[in-house]
């Protein structure tokens, strides 16, 4: 180098010259749409094929070597089923054979970023699954006894068209439900119902969500947090949610950011999870302690004042509760401080460390770094306490408090209310609610259960509440995953009770073996659905669709129906579901097929390129745009890169002043919630969220009056945070209307002496609800689900060593696992990990082998048995790995030995359960299982008449405070009470 | 809202324009970084923009990248020659006070430079002042700590191979690197003893009675202010006119030296002698790193005494014995 100072072939330009050019250069190439930079990046940690690429991919084949074979894949993005999170996958299709090689991440994706957690890859397992349903089968025999026959799509649809078109013809609305487990598209299933005028949506929220959700939509309107993770000064975790749900990997990566920046995690934990394992301070508290411990930290912030005392002030509901609960005193913002900090005086940290059992100095520190917090606190509490413990609802409540009290609401780091970061576009038909109630799903004792009552639905069959004469279950397993499972398959076997079965799934499960017909359904290659989710302060919507379909109709090929391309005939929820509303009602005289019908075609089937295009199009602001500046349509852009972000920094919402236009003769209350004749403008974003009621003129509630100011406030009946639940007060429960703790059912004080606390809330991270069981991957990875014990307890128990059998008793059963004697487990605590314990019914052909034990199960004397013939083991099959099956154990089923515990307020099932764990008694076997269904009854008559029915509280004559989330809301007159039960009625709810 | 005084527009128009700058640079830093990559087809693109001439022959870049000068700060700083280590720690450190997670290849030159584009690019983008600042000045960290101790040694290794496409990338890798120097000169240490912790805190230089352990001294570069390569070797062999065996450097400076002591060592010295006048005249210029420069100077001059040395001793033994006793690793 004969000068090296000078810049080579630049023509005499300087260093910032070149930077420029290549600077210009760059944004030309990305203005395209394409990567400037295609290699991987050293810092980000990321290296992804880009995006140009995606046609034509190209790959060594790693199993050739070491010759260099080239392999060439279509890469297609399409959204995880896995889990909620919906992260993003990119299917690697081969070009020669056209089937998917694997799924790896998609990095055009706002959420997940490129990456996945381990049950993504796996979804390649549950495609190639040799033993998934790959046709439509029809029950032969009785039900129950495993026979079936393949029938053609064409005979099923016309049957069960023929019967829910009776059902509706003859006013049997309340006879048609479905039950979903996972999660497809954001309402969709939900306006098929409504379409149907029926009110027969079920879900699996109230064994899952709904005692979180309960909390947080009674302060804010809005039912599930998203805490802004990446900016957040302190991540407030209860429980191992997070590693187990939602949402992991997009909130996990993004902790992993905040911890690198110097965020602290604090994780309440009783478990030492994998998410404890990363915190920088674990407390494991006794199980239903966790309000407890929240509430302590909100003391301490109040007596040291370290509250933002401004935000408290203008968006606390503290007037409205001044006015109803203190009315002799002036109704001042010093006076409700004052009375703040009377209410809360009782929670001192020896008040929580007793009922805790953590350290009161621990506790004192972890409040003086919440404290150091500020705005910057993000916090998350979703399954776990708030689902495990009577009264569990007040985890988040009191978690949220913390929030409220550090002004951390929609701040950066903070914690917002979802439906900011989410976004539901408007679909091209939107069908009425229904003119009828669900009284299976919503009865009168739980009028305020944040959702159906779902887990409680055998024990109202046989109370002969009702009966259904067809029965959807969607990706759902009720037999398996719910409580009391036996007393489900009672009532799945009987034809009197539930007429019709119609399992739609993508494999063999439990409750499938109960089923009439068993519809294959897709994986998330095999299906078209649209997701957003709240995981960061922005909002995106991915694209679920088939990737065969899309990768055929890159090379010119016209795909009409998604079963052209997948395996067998697995078919797709979203097609299915307009084939079959159309055969329902083929003239149209039931007034359903309009909402099927094409815009483009009048008079013709609506397809579901339709359906995304019209929806592309115009419900997502900003993707025509960006889709036009590539050349493509919008729906040609999602099909191309599978999501799109549609706004980033939100903020908060609820102080965006409301528009003039919208203030249209105003309406204010004494406590400033604002109400306008002005109509609601119309909306791409259907998100849900609470639904406030109009005013006694008809006029809808618009913003709340601060400081002289319209802002958008909260859709709370008040406007504002609520602290105080004017819904909790006058619906029968005016004693936990304040943020407060309520003694678990799990509580010592409420023990029988030799009785331990069993957690079952808890599963691997590696595991996916029933369909772990056709992931070879994940089945590998984990397959047992032994007993917590901790050290000490095993001593006092006699249980001698780590794999020595246990029995487990609970009120209704027992059953029998193996020991794991840990410290991670907290002394008078044991844990057993649901997810695990899959059976199938000796004598079945069908089933999935790779993890579901062989099983007798008989009844004697009133009670069921379940014993185990066989494990797991080797097999053949058409995949060569079925033959390295090393493993034999599959867990146990405990789920089957809890009895129903609802919540008699949010209507969640309060999981832990009051057992008795001694060394398992000569002749007991691994897997055994017994179970009383007659005391099963006794448990939910016991936990029933906690409740206080709505005939009894409801303040207008209602079934239920019209302002909740409900997926489907009946009309007006359908959510008033019977003339039966009004009568029984009381103004005042005494 | 008002001007705060007359001389607040042009202060902030600076401001902008030296933003802009560094970002400008920031850009080729980061396409030099991604020229370092594997080839694939957006790096004619990259490269094109940089003004290089076309795309690099993928045999020279694997020869330049994988195979013989290793752009790793480990090689050339550790007491080995090896990657890892102390010396990749140390830039590992570096990654994680500022709050990122160094990757297996944290000490790459192309991670390194990726990491000071990115650096630039957040200190342009700074909104507060003092942001900024701090940025700042774990850009002029990264480039006196990790990039200097074995930046231009690098070029000269590469200098060997004598590829078109790479003497271009190498000079422009210098101009971006000496205008980094210049800009940040005045957050850089000031005076010429100024050492980087990896170079103040080296391995002792050669030693004629290393004895068994020299072999391993004259692969690790630290040591002997030289890089061998297997390209620099092979000229040795033919220079000297002995044969080339196949094998790591180390057994090929073993055969080297079986075969013909005193024509190696007195080759070797000759080599070292050309490294030494390499370094000083880069720390001749007067730049902020000149401590480098010297430092390489002076480990190289050393070299050279000793590899005379050793060739002295090797010569007498050939007049005594008829043959030299022989190095094994």
């Amino acid at each position: 180098m004969d000068d090296p100072t000078a810049i080579p072939h630049t023509n005499g330009r300087t260093l910032t010259d070149l930077g420029r050019r290549v600077q210009a250069a760059r944004a030309e190439v990305e203005a395209r749409g394409e990567t400037f930079y295609q290699g991987p990046s050293r810092i980000h940690l990321a290296s992804f094929p880009p995006k140009e690429r995606w046609d034509d991919w190209v790959e060594l084949d790693s199993r050739s070597w070491p010759k260099r074979v080239e392999r060439h894949a279509m890469l297609v993005p399409t959204t995880c089923f896995n889990c909620e999170s919906a992260c993003g996958l990119l299917a690697y299709v081969d070009r020669e054979t056209l089937q998917i090689r694997k799924l790896e991440g998609n990095p055009e994706h706002p959420g997940s970023r490129g990456r996945n957690c381990a049950k993504g890859p796996a979804t390649i397992n549950q495609v190639t699954d040799p033993d998934r349903i790959l046709y439509p089968l029809k029950r032969v025999g009785a039900r129950g006894e495993g026979k079936w026959q393949r029938v053609s799509w064409d005979e099923a649809l016309d049957a069960l068209a023929a019967r829910i078109r009776a059902a509706l013809v003859e006013g049997r609305h309340n006879e048609i439900m479905v039950h979903l487990g996972r999660p497809g598209e954001d309402g969709f299933t939900e306006r098929v119902l409504a379409s149907w005028g029926v009110d027969g949506h079920n879900s699996h929220t109230n064994v899952c969500s709904s005692g979180g959700r309960t909390g947080f939509q009674f302060w804010c309107g809005i039912d599930r947090p998203s805490p802004d993770h990446a900016r957040a000064k302190v991540i407030y975790l209860i429980s191992s949610h997070l590693e187990t749900g939602h949402y992991f990997n997009p909130h996990a990566q993004r902790i992993t950011e905040a911890r690198a920046r110097g965020a602290k995690v604090i994780v309440l934990d009783t478990r030492l999870s994998n998410t404890a394992t990363h915190a920088d301070y674990w407390l494991s508290p006794y199980p239903g302690s966790e309000a407890a411990i929240n509430l302590a930290i909100c003391r301490h912030l109040i007596v040291t004042k370290r509250y933002d005392r401004e935000f408290v002030r203008r968006w606390w509901n503290w007037e409205e509760y001044l006015r109803a609960c203190h009315p002799e005193v002036e109704p001042t913002f010093e006076t409700f401080e004052r009375i703040l900090a009377e209410l809360y005086d009782q929670y001192t940290f020896a008040f929580a460390a007793k009922e805790s059992g953590i350290d009161e100095a621990v506790l004192a520190e972890v409040a003086e770094v919440v404290a150091d917090a500020g705005s910057a606190f993000a916090c998350h509490s979703w399954r776990s306490a708030a689902a495990a413990n009577l009264g569990g609802w007040q985890v988040s409540r009191t978690l949220f408090m913390i929030a409220a009290l550090l002004g951390a609401v929609a701040k950066p780091g903070g914690t917002f209310p979802n439906a900011y970061n989410k976004f539901v576009p408007r679909p091209i038909h939107v069908p009425p609610h229904p003119g009828v109630w669900q009284e299976l799903s919503w009865p009168l004792e739980y009028p305020l259960a944040q959702n159906e009552l779902s887990f409680l639905l055998p024990h109202f069959l046989k109370d002969g509440r009702g009966r259904l004469d067809t029965y959807f279950t969607r990706v759902y397993n009720p037999v398996w995953t719910n409580p009391d499972g036996l007393s489900w398959m009672e009532v799945l076997t009987d034809e009197q009770l539930v007429g019709c079965h119609v399992a739609l799934t993508p494999t063999w499960n439990e409750s499938a073996f109960f089923a009439d017909w068993v519809l294959p359904m897709g994986h998330s290659p095999e299906r078209h659905d649209t997701h957003s989710y709240e995981q960061y302060d922005g909002q995106w919507i991915g694209f679920r669709q088939p990737v065969l379909r899309a990768a055929r109709e890159r090379l010119g090929e016209r795909v009409t129906d998604t079963r052209q391309v997948n395996p067998g005939e697995v078919w797709e929820e979203n097609e299915f579901w307009i084939e079959l509303s159309w055969r329902i009602d083929p003239d149209g005289s039931l007034g359903i097929r309009p909402y099927y019908e094409s815009r483009e075609r009048p008079g013709e089937k609506l397809t579901v390129d339709e359906y995304y295009a019209w929806m592309f199009e115009h419900s997502v602001p900003g993707l025509p745009e960006r889709a036009a500046a590539e050349g493509l349509t919008p729906l040609e852009y999602m099909r191309r890169y599978g999501a799109f972000e549609i706004t980033r920094d939100q903020g908060p919402v609820f102080e965006r002043p409301v528009p003039e236009e919208e203030l249209v003769d105003v309406a204010v209350t004494d406590t400033g919630r604002v109400y306008t004749a002005a109509p609601r403008p119309d909306s791409p974003n259907i998100v849900p969220m609470g639904a406030p009621p109009p005013d006694d003129q008809g006029r809808r509630p618009v913003g709340v009056l601060v400081d002289g100011q319209v802002l958008r406030g909260f859709p709370t009946p008040s406007g504002k945070l609520e602290f105080w639940s004017s819904t909790l007060a006058s619906w029968g429960w005016p004693e936990h209307a304040l943020p407060g703790y309520i003694k678990s059912h799990v509580h010592p004080d409420h023990l029988e002496p030799g009785q331990m606390v069993l957690l079952s809330t808890f599963r691997l991270p590696t595991q996916i609800h029933t369909r772990s069981a056709n992931s070879k991957w994940l089945d590998e990875l984990a397959h047992a689900n032994p007993v917590w014990i901790h050290p000490s307890d095993a001593r006092r128990l006699g249980v001698r060593r780590t794999g020595d059998l246990v029995r487990v008793e609970t009120e209704i059963g027992y059953f029998v696992a193996k020991a794991w004697i840990t410290e991670g487990i907290r002394p008078g605590v044991v844990a057993c990990s649901h997810h695990m314990g899959r059976w199938k019914l000796q004598g079945h052909q069908t089933g999935q082998h790779q993890a579901m034990a062989t099983v007798t199960l008989r009844k004697e004397q009133g009670s069921w048995r379940m014993s185990r013939v066989a494990g797991v083991g080797p097999y053949d099959s058409s995949d060569p790995d079925t033959r390295r099956i090393w493993w034999t154990d599959v867990g146990v089923h405990q789920n089957l030995t809890f009895p129903v515990h609802p919540d008699p307020i949010s209507g969640m099932h309060c999981w832990h359960q009051a057992v008795r764990v001694r060394p398992a008694e000569p002749g007991d076997r691994f897997g055994d299982i017994a179970v009383d269904t007659q005391r099963a009854r006794d448990v939910y008559q016991r936990w029933l008449a906690m409740t206080r029915p709505a005939h009894t509280v409801s303040p207008d004559g209602t079934r239920r405070p019209s302002w909740l989330m409900r997926p489907l809301k009946p009309t007006p007159e359908a959510q008033r009470l019977p003339e039966r039960a009004a009568s029984g009625a009381s103004r005042d709810g005494s | 809202m008002n001007a705060t005084g007359p001389s607040a527009l042009p202060a902030r128009a600076a401001d902008a324009a030296g933003a802009d700058a560094v970002a400008a640079r920031a850009e080729v830093a980061e396409a030099l970084a991604q020229l370092l990559a594997t080839p694939g087809p957006g790096h004619g693109r990259v490269a094109e923009a940089l003004g290089l001439p076309g795309e690099p022959d993928p045999a020279a870049h694997t020869e330049v990248t994988v195979l013989a000068c290793h752009p790793y700060a480990s090689v050339h700083l550790g007491p080995e020659g090896m990657r890892g280590g102390e010396a990749a720690d140390r830039v590992a450190g570096f990654w994680r006070a500022l709050g990122g997670t160094p990757g297996p290849d944290a000490d790459h030159l192309g991670a390194l430079l990726e990491l000071a584009a990115e650096l630039a690019r957040r200190e342009a983008q700074a909104a507060e002042p003092d942001r900024g600042a701090a940025w700042r000045r774990a850009r002029a960290a990264l480039l006196f700590e990790h990039l200097a101790p074995w930046l231009v040694p690098w070029t000269l290794e590469v200098a060997e191979l004598a590829d078109p496409w790479f003497d271009a990338y190498c000079r422009l890798l210098l101009a971006w690197y000496r205008e980094e120097l210049a800009e940040l000169a005045p957050d850089l240490p000031a005076g010429p003893d100024r050492l980087p912790v990896a170079l103040a805190a080296a391995p002792p230089g050669l030693a004629p009675n290393d004895g068994q352990r020299l072999l391993d001294h004259l692969v690790a570069p630290v040591r002997c202010g030289l890089v061998l390569t297997r390209a620099s070797l092979a000229r040795a062999a033919k220079d000297l006119g002995v044969g080339l065996r196949l094998g790591e450097r180390r057994f090929l400076l073993r055969t080297l030296l079986e075969q013909e002591p005193v024509g190696t060592w007195a080759w070797l010295a000759t080599e070292a002698s050309r490294w030494e006048e390499a370094h000083r005249a880069w720390a001749d210029q007067g730049l902020p790193d000149q401590g480098s420069a010297r430092f390489w100077s002076e480990r190289a001059d050393r070299a050279r005494q000793v590899f005379e040395e050793l060739g002295r001793l090797a010569e007498d033994q050939v007049s005594r014995s008829g043959s030299a006793a022989t190095i094994r690793s």
